[in-house]
């Protein structure tokens, strides 16, 4: 047993009534509301905080291993933590990514171009009030949630009234309405929000860890709980860098919250016309985008077709997230530059997955915006449309920044060059109009009885090599931050001034 | 012996020559620090050498007027790129200078060491031999070497011809440790007119995927192939 191994065993038992809800629980939660917030008085905020503190959910289960209906929880901007007084000591032992904020991160995230921060939201622009806070509150329920959310934010909005503090922006989300049922769906009509990866120590009764971290048998175990949660070894066995003290570290997390809009109108046009070109088809070319089909079943166990939508909820967890690419080192199923291969390349980089448990991200994203069915699009729909991209890490540099800047933005690890992934990464025109592009490289699978390649035999979808060119921008930033999402403890400990730095 | 002198010579060094030799396949490793001479440079700065004078104590109260100091100056000035003067050096994959001031400090008293002098740092993975490169760089940069070293010690004594550079240089040259070539069996030049031909032919694959005109295509194909072999080397340094 590896060492990272033994020390998650020991570290078995996370302290689920000190974190956060949305720290270690992915799903469950299909609508919620972001509201952010501008303490204008670390005084009133520190008051304030601390009537909301007995609000704020954790991550413990109910005896039925579910969670709670109703879920709030509250994370901080560096510059929140500034104006809710907190000592410079711990302020400045912050790491630097989360003290500059995303948008300082700006070119180092590529949010360049169309992407650029001055177009972000009125809420995240410099000249206005700055966010310091960020309230989720998140519902179980599909129908009548709003409600139920409503009622929730009534009371939010009732106790920071009292205490003058103001609210700047909401972000609604919640799962897509299809054909009026409620789905998985994300608006370029891809399911979504397939793999949630376990954490050790989380307590859920059936845990998922199929396409968590490999183990050197070839099976999977959960991630370290240092990768979500401060404070706990994390897969390198250590601790990692964590403020100061302790006390406020420990059992806290980082969020990363990012505003994305999706061009529905420019994606299906495109896949439209650059399906009709690539022999495979439009709904190949859409999986080859991806690495998984539009029902979610990943290419590299169905190279060939999906499996009907009702199958796939049957599928077992070894086929749907507990594959790996070890049979397809060369991209003929399911490309080196698809999206998902590259978010989590699993075993592709070898040494039994050592270099990519170091680079995984905890997603919590949801919808925003209105379904558009199929064929109803028009160019409107560019606009008012996309997700909302949540991140849970205990690393920002490391983790979610590594993965957007190394894998979705640059190809090399790929072997893919400077290509980046042909959903969510930046595309801009090249000077000399090439652009960007994707290789999907060729598959000579499956062979007939005969022998003969399918190439050789008419009649059957080719699968030859493509290259995409000239991607246009699918996937715009439309805004978002870094936020500090505190342990329950922290949050009495910043709530009553009672942060020890002496 | 200091720390540095016995990592870099003595037996250790001769085993690490034979596991991890400077030179793989096509390309050379090299590493030389050339001492940089002490005290004020000639002809700069008569204000930091009387302030240095008044400092009493044979200090410089100015940085820049000292060699190293000119010589950052006069690095900071040389362009990257397709204008940087390694462009001119061939077979240059990557390659620096850098004024070496002294060791980190690492802890006090166990661990405490200082180079003897500061230093010049010359670094480069090329194609080929040694000497040949060194020929090269004197006489393709003959007026940066000459602006440059005449700021390290021995150089405007000693060098004036490519015989005497070559000798001055290896004089300096200390073995490179854990060297690792990403592109060893692949030059420079190659690795250029590589990059050209896979922008060429994706472009082609773009221009031409899913023709059914086979004969269009193959002439297209010949045309291609024969446009890549008559192509000139992209100009080191360009994207």
């Amino acid at each position: 047993m590896s060492p990272v191994t033994k020390n998650i065993l020991a570290a078995l038992d996370l302290d689920l009534e000190d974190v956060q809800t949305i720290v270690l629980r992915p799903g469950g939660y299909p609508s919620a509301r972001y509201t952010f917030l501008h303490i204008s008085d670390p005084e009133r905020g520190r008051a304030c905080l601390k009537e909301l503190v007995s609000h704020v959910t954790d991550a413990t289960l109910t005896p039925d291993g579910e969670r709670p209906d109703l879920a709030l929880n509250v994370g901080f901007t560096w510059k929140g933590l500034e104006a809710l007084g907190v000592p410079w000591r711990s302020l400045a032992s912050f790491p630097p990514e989360f003290t500059q904020g995303m948008r300082a991160r700006a070119d180092y995230l590529y949010d360049v171009g169309e992407s650029a921060p001055e177009k972000w939201d009125r809420v995240w622009q410099p000249d206005g009030d700055q966010v310091h806070a960020w309230v989720g509150v998140f519902s179980k329920k599909v129908g009548g949630f709003e409600e139920q959310v409503e009622t929730e934010l009534a009371k939010l909005r009732e106790i920071i009234d009292g205490y003058a503090i103001k609210i700047l922006h909401q972000d609604k989300v919640g799962m897509l309405q299809v054909n009026g049922k409620p789905s998985h769906l994300e608006h370029f009509g891809y399911r979504d929000g397939i793999s949630g990866e376990y954490i050790a120590g989380a307590g859920e009764p059936d845990p998922d860890v199929a396409g968590g971290a490999r183990t050197p048998e070839g099976g999977w175990r959960p991630l370290a709980p240092g990768e979500a949660v401060l404070g706990h070894p994390n897969e390198d066995g250590e601790l990692g860098h964590l403020p100061f003290p302790m006390g406020l570290a420990r059992n806290g997390s980082f969020l990363v919250y990012r505003k994305l809009e999706q061009k529905v109108y420019t994606f299906r046009k495109w896949l439209e016309e650059e399906g009709a070109r690539y022999p495979g088809g439009r709904e190949r070319l859409a999986a080859k985008l991806v690495g998984r089909w539009r029902n979610g079943a990943p290419l590299v166990s169905f190279p060939d077709a999906p499996p009907a939508d009702q199958e796939v909820d049957r599928l077992g967890r070894e086929k749907m997230t507990g594959f790996t690419y070890g049979g397809d080192l060369d991209g003929a199923r399911c490309p080196h530059g698809s999206h998902t291969r590259r978010a989590n390349p699993r075993d592709s980089l070898g040494f039994d997955g050592t270099l990519v448990n170091r680079h995984r991200i905890l997603r919590r994203g949801l919808p925003y915006g209105d379904w558009i069915p199929e064929g109803e699009e028009t160019p409107d729909h560019d606009e008012g449309h996309g997700i909302v991209f949540m991140v849970i890490n205990t690393s920002i540099e490391r983790q979610f920044e590594f993965v957007q800047r190394e894998w979705v933005n640059y190809g090399n690890d790929f072997r893919q060059g400077n290509d980046p992934d042909p959903l969510i990464g930046h595309h801009p025109a090249g000077p000399d109009g090439a652009g960007t592009q994707m290789v999907i490289p060729g598959d000579p699978l499956p062979r007939s009885e005969n022998g003969k390649s399918e190439a050789e035999e008419p009649g059957r979808p080719g699968h030859v090599p493509w290259i995409c060119a000239r991607l246009p921008e699918f996937v715009v930033t439309k805004g978002g931050d870094y936020f500090f999402v505190p342990s329950i403890t922290a949050l009495h400990l910043i709530a009553e001034g009672k942060l020890e730095t002496s | 012996m200091s720390m540095i002198e016995r990592v870099v010579s003595g037996p250790g060094v001769r085993l690490l020559a034979k596991l991890l030799p400077e030179q793989k396949g096509h390309s050379y490793g090299l590493t030389i620090l050339t001492p940089i001479r002490p005290g004020p440079a000639q002809g700069t700065g008569t204000e930091g050498a009387t302030r240095a004078a008044a400092s009493g104590n044979g200090g410089l109260a100015r940085r820049d007027v000292t060699h190293a100091g000119v010589l950052r100056a006069k690095l900071r000035a040389l362009k990257n790129g397709p204008e940087s003067p390694f462009a001119r050096l061939p077979g240059t994959h990557l390659a620096r200078w850098v004024v070496l001031d002294d060791v980190p400090f690492e802890a006090f008293p166990a661990a405490e060491d200082h180079l003897r002098s500061r230093y010049l740092l010359f670094t480069s993975n090329f194609d080929g031999e040694l000497d040949p490169y060194l020929d090269a760089m004197w006489e393709k940069l003959n007026p940066e070497i000459t602006s440059l070293y005449g700021h390290c010690q021995g150089f405007d004594e000693t060098v004036n011809d490519a015989d005497s550079f070559r000798s001055y240089m290896k004089e300096c040259k200390i073995f490179t440790t854990f060297f690792f070539p990403a592109t060893p069996h692949l030059t420079r030049d190659r690795i250029l007119r590589a990059l050209q031909t896979q922008r060429r032919v994706a472009r082609f694959i773009v221009e031409h995927q899913g023709t059914t005109d086979a004969a269009g295509l193959q002439a297209d194909f010949h045309q291609l192939v024969s446009e890549i072999r008559e192509a000139e080397t992209p100009a080191p340094g360009t994207p």
